[in-house]
């Protein structure tokens, strides 16, 4: 059974139009990466997805009961302590206010970040916020989890953790994902589809194999990082 | 939408914000009285108006008291009638000048803040995470701005009652050597509980007015730092108007009602 079935979406902000009719599937345990260049509608269709906006057209079934997403700039509460702001993501269990602290604190360990439950999220580096980010996102037991960009800004080294961490939750929880990126080893090392979109519309969609010696002018040109190609980039001399 | 369209839909686009503003608002009564809203996020709250608010309506409230008093006393001064100074400072401070100068200094310090606050919250993403985990934000972020703005507006109002009857008092020793019973004498003789309830009436409704629109512009906002500066400004301006509006309605209401009830009232 689908996770999650995106249906003939399309969405426009005014004049502009940033999805056309877009399909996908996704089913548990799999993890989806949603490519393209900037402003191309990655992240809409993940806010649609997630029910932050609206679609004009379509339609979009959710079959998973918890889903939670990871954002671009980590989105942590800045007046409420690391532990608390993953208690936040437990506010419908009937755990009291010390056993969600508690379960925070383990979400917390899973990505080594333990010592840091009490401080707030400015003490924090964009790396650590990133991975508080994270753990607030598994503390629900989602069986969808989407990505916003999770690993935009931080270090390569860095970027393996995350992609550790989502290889970790599909393998082992059949937690589905998907993961909206730019970064080539993001799609190498998590993805067993690859959706690229371009102009609102999917452009190729396949597996990532596929995908890296695919002869497709608007992923060739997208893997090999070309400025010349199908995709115009406005240059600013 | 057609440019034209467009266009036509401006000038009424202000309206669609209040009425936004007033559904957050019974969205938040509703949270505040069946309980379901955020302790944390109220106790917080409360206390930054106090501690923020409590020194600048302090200080604006005693030197507005020096001057409106010093204004005064001349007058009389002049037709030699100081003998009626507390009446006219108290119905001024009490009707007027207190709750308009406490809404106004915690619509420039605590609704700017708050709407700074919130509107920083919605251009990274916090308010879209509250929504994701399933977190109202109206429970979440407005009913305890709500609740703390509707309860210490009208005791700060009370406070720069206080202080600005203070200021009036020292000019009226020291400039107008007036005997301080004498004066206060006069200030009981006019003030009665009807003129604390209209005060403390209209300084709820300032405390409804800051937290509801600073709250709904922040939640509104987009567009980054820039977004975040123009709702700061916006949402002190609204506020202000707001306040200046609902004080003229309130005073007219009062007078009109309290005319047909008991024509002592208006005395």
């Amino acid at each position: 059974m689908n996770l999650i079935e995106v249906h003939n979406v399309s969405k426009a902000f005014d004049d502009l139009v940033v999805l056309d009719d877009v399909s996908l599937m996704v089913v548990p345990g799999e993890c989806v990466a949603i490519v393209g260049p900037s402003g191309v509608g990655k992240s809409t269709l993940l806010r649609i997805i997630a029910g932050l906006e609206t679609a004009d057209k379509g339609r979009i079934k959710i079959n998973a009961k918890r889903i939670s997403m990871v954002f671009q700039y980590s989105a942590l509460l800045n007046s409420y302590t690391v532990a608390e702001n993953i208690a936040l993501a437990l506010h419908e269990t009937n755990l009291s206010h010390k056993e969600k602290i508690e379960k925070a604190k383990e979400k917390l360990k899973l990505v080594g970040l333990e010592k840091y439950h009490d401080y707030l999220p400015d003490q924090l580096s964009g790396g650590q916020k990133k991975r508080v980010s994270f753990a607030r996102a598994i503390a629900s037991e989602p069986e969808v989890i989407l990505y916003d960009e999770p690993t935009s800004g931080l270090d390569p080294i860095l970027s393996t953790l995350i992609e550790d961490y989502i290889n970790q939750l599909a393998s082992q929880f059949k937690v589905a994902s998907i993961v909206v990126t730019h970064q080539i080893s993001t799609i190498k090392r998590t993805a067993q589809k690859v959706i690229m979109l371009y102009k609102g519309k999917i452009v190729w969609d396949g597996a990532p194999k596929e995908f890296f010696n695919s002869d497709n002018p608007y992923v060739k040109q997208f893997v090999s990082a070309e400025i010349k190609g199908p995709m115009p980039v406005a240059l600013v001399e | 939408m057609p440019p034209i369209t467009k266009l036509g839909t401006q000038p009424f686009i202000w309206l669609i914000e209040l009425g936004e503003a007033f559904g957050n608002f019974l969205r938040a009564l509703y949270f505040i009285f069946t309980g379901k809203f955020e302790k944390k996020e109220f106790i917080e709250q409360a206390s930054k108006f106090g501690f923020d608010t409590l020194p600048v309506v302090a200080v604006v409230s005693f030197f507005i008291g020096l001057a409106l008093t010093l204004q005064i006393s001349k007058q009389l001064m002049g037709i030699g009638n100081t003998g009626s100074l507390g009446t006219s400072v108290a119905v001024s401070i009490v009707r007027e000048i207190g709750p308009v100068v406490a809404g106004v200094m915690i619509a420039a310090r605590i609704g700017g803040a708050m709407a700074a606050e919130i509107a920083t919250m919605s251009v990274t993403e916090q308010i879209d995470a509250l929504k994701i985990m399933k977190l109202d934000p109206i429970s979440f972020l407005v009913a305890p701005r709500l609740l703390a703005s509707m309860i210490m507006t009208p005791l700060l109002t009370v406070f720069a009652i206080y202080i600005g009857s203070l200021g009036g008092m020292i000019i009226a020793i020291v400039y107008v050597q007036l005997d301080p019973y004498m004066f206060f004498d006069s200030f009981r003789a006019v003030v009665g509980n009807k003129d604390v309830i209209i005060a403390l009436t209209k300084a709820f409704v300032n405390g409804i007015l800051v937290a509801v629109l600073s709250c709904t512009f922040g939640m509104e906002t987009a567009g980054g730092a820039a977004g975040v500066g123009q709702t700061t400004t916006k949402s002190v301006v609204w506020a202000m108007l707001g306040i200046f509006l609902f004080n003229f309605l309130i005073t007219n209401s009062v007078y009109s009602v309290g005319k047909v009830l008991d024509p002592a009232f208006i005395k």
